[in-house]
């Protein structure tokens, strides 16, 4: 059937009623003969000829409708496809510009954190230094594999 | 004989018809495909309060894009799934 695809619609339309109209013609016609005295004796060819289009009529207008109706569902498939392809791709760009703005934003809240830290270095160091024992288990909480456990308190 | 056979086959391929239509995966946003980073241990070599806090503030600030992350991934999960559901 993909052969038909080379001829335009119309053509094959064309064709299909042709022979289903042949068909009935013919059909139709071949009551009436039986009564026209040359033409009596090819009644019966006629008839087999008649009802044979008629069918070949019938099934190729069918089909082609079906056919037909199957390339809209199609068109109309592809076209939604390609709508929701681009709101996929409009959607993503969103989720990605929000993630940057929101990293940018964290970064630069950490970034005024160290500097607030750094300015103010000698007096937060001034009564603190930190023991090995504390450095251990900060580290036990946040490595996935330690190498030294944190020490036990008494 | 053998010509109305091949006819009726060729007729017959009428009703082999394949849908030819497909909808593809869709992408993921670059920022999310990749994994949080890990949190960061102190150098013990370092032991004064201001690189412990240093060293936390980096850690809040990780764990925070990892919620972040979280929560775009969710967001584009959602949304997509809406795309693809008005497509059906």
């Amino acid at each position: 059937m993909w052969l038909l695809h080379f001829i335009p619609d119309s053509l094959i339309v064309m064709v299909i009623n042709a022979i289903l109209l042949g068909g009935i013609g013919l059909t139709v016609g071949s009551l009436f003969m039986g009564f026209i005295p040359f033409i009596k004796q090819y009644k019966f060819p006629i008839e087999a000829i008649g009802i044979a289009l008629l069918v070949v009529g019938a099934y190729l207008k069918g089909g082609f409708g079906a056919g037909a109706e199957l390339r809209e569902q199609v068109k109309a498939l592809e076209a939604k496809i390609a709508v929701a392809e681009e709101k996929s791709k409009t959607a993503n760009a969103q989720v990605q510009t929000k993630i940057i703005t929101k990293i940018v934003k964290i970064q630069d809240k950490a970034n005024t954190a160290k500097e607030s830290l750094r300015r103010n270095k000698d007096t937060i160091n001034a009564e603190c230094k930190l023991t090995d024992d504390a450095i251990n288990s900060y580290n036990f909480s946040i490595t996935k594999t330690p190498t030294t456990p944190p020490a036990e308190t008494k | 004989m053998r010509k109305l056979l091949l006819i009726s086959v060729l007729l017959l391929t009428s009703c082999a018809t394949a849908i030819p239509v497909k909808m593809g995966f869709p992408q993921l946003p670059e920022a999310l495909a990749k994994p949080c980073d890990r949190l960061l241990p102190l150098d013990p070599a370092k032991k004064q309060l201001t690189d412990l806090l240093e060293n936390t503030v980096d850690n809040y600030a990780k764990a925070k894009e990892c919620y972040a992350k979280n929560q775009a991934w969710q967001e584009w999960y959602d949304t997509q799934r809406k795309i693809f559901e008005e497509v059906k």
